[in-house]
């Protein structure tokens, strides 16, 4: 897998500062399973929090709070070493994983919305706006109108598209500010599918969301 | 901030489960994580709540932090960042991942990783001197106050886009001076 469109720099401070929400964070962490560049430059802006909290004036801590931490820590569990990278089976990655409840893309349980275009939609809660699903898309499925939008992140699974952003590939994250205005095409024999969340029930960008929006109407 | 004297600690806590070393080191690193709580507009019995939450998990994943990849601060920041995040989630568990957790040890350094090392917080720190004041007020708005990008746009009066592009210019200038340092 090579992975070629990445997170946009504000999508990566924004997720270090922990300040996401929490379906477009999900996304994210999916991306960042899958794109060594983008946990790299994750590092870089976890080393920017890192410098503003040693600037921080120190503010009080009561004895008696340091007297419980050191009382807990006797009996609790010591994460000795890393868990082996994640196993992606069946094209999950991990954050998915957590919300998807299942090891492959083979099993989920796509409901049919349009000719060529399924959907299966991922639990919200409460107080969430917008899309956070999967989609899946034929070859050859239409192509929507193109729209500006809110935050809107769509992270490739499987398959393939171009349009003149262009390749999107597996692990490739579909994450800019700008309108497509070029019929996209699929790519190869398999269907594309795409983990997709939004921020606000607004007009997308990204292809697959588009798709969405123009059978799904979200 | 002496970061060998940090890294020392860690390497205490982690190895030989030395309290003492722990001790110090909540010391150095716990008023500092309750400023951060306490700025991220958290009442004081949450931020205690979420800092001791925090401070526990710098003793159970001592051993996972790894010098040679970050600052101790920044792998502090991280911890209580998720600390304040899974608080908050309580009643609807979804821990954000810890990169640190599932990564392979033997991953290759790349450029942009090599320049963060055990100096990169002080680097940063002088960098942060150096930024155009409309960033940095955004990059503070952002990592210590805990706004969303739409938040802080409302606060400053802001089109979103204007956030945006202010964010990326700050990382930009900030990638840059580690770059030139390092
Ligand atoms: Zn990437």
């Amino acid at each position: 897998m090579s992975v070629s469109h990445h997170l946009d720099d504000a999508t990566l401070l924004s997720h270090a500062a922990g300040t996401l929400p929490r379906t477009l964070a999900l996304v994210v962490d999916a991306h960042l399973e899958m794109c060594p560049h983008c946990r790299a430059a994750l590092k870089a802006a976890n080393a920017i929090g890192g410098a503003l909290l040693s600037d921080l004036s120190p503010a009080p801590v009561s004895s008696s709070l340091k007297d419980a931490v050191m009382g807990r820590i006797g009996s609790a569990t010591i994460h000795r070493l890393p868990r082996a990278q994640a196993a992606r089976q069946g094209g999950v990655p991990l954050a998915l994983q957590r919300v998807l409840r299942l090891d492959s893309l083979d099993d989920i349980p796509w409901r049919k919305s349009a000719p060529g275009v399924h959907i299966h939609k991922l639990p919200k809660e409460a107080g969430e706006a917008g899309f956070f699903g999967l989609l899946k898309i034929a070859p050859g499925a239409a192509m929507p109108e193109h729209g500006h939008g809110g935050s809107e992140l769509t992270l490739i699974l499987q398959g393939a598209y171009h349009d003149e952003l262009g390749h999107f590939g597996e692990g490739d994250i579909a994450d800019h500010d700008e309108s497509v205005d070029h019929t996209p095409v699929a790519e190869g024999e398999q269907p594309c599918i795409c983990l997709v969340a939004t921020q606000a029930p607004t007009r997308f960008r990204s292809w697959p969301a588009r798709v969405m929006q123009k059978f799904i109407g979200i | 901030m002496d970061e060998q004297r940090l890294n020392h600690l860690m390497r205490q806590v982690a190895q030989n489960l030395d309290r003492a070393a722990f001790a110090e080191l909540f010391d150095i690193l716990a008023p500092r994580v309750k400023a951060s709580l306490m700025k991220a507009g958290l009442d004081s019995a949450t931020a205690d709540d979420v800092l001791q939450d925090a401070m526990i998990s710098v003793w159970t994943k001592a051993g996972l932090f790894d010098p040679a990849r970050g600052g101790v601060f920044s792998w502090v920041f991280t911890i209580a960042r998720n600390a304040r995040i899974d608080r908050a989630r309580r009643a609807k568990p979804l821990a954000p991942l810890d990169l640190m957790d599932w990564e392979p040890a033997d991953e290759a350094d790349t450029s942009e990783e090599q320049m963060v090392k055990a100096s990169e917080t002080e680097i940063l720190r002088q960098a942060l001197l150096t930024i155009a004041p409309e960033q940095k007020e955004i990059i503070e708005l952002a990592f210590v106050q805990e706004l969303t990008q739409a938040e802080i746009a409302s606060r400053l009066g802001l089109p979103l886009g204007t956030v945006k592009s202010r964010m990326r210019l700050a990382y930009a200038h900030l990638k840059k001076f580690l770059e030139q340092k390092s």
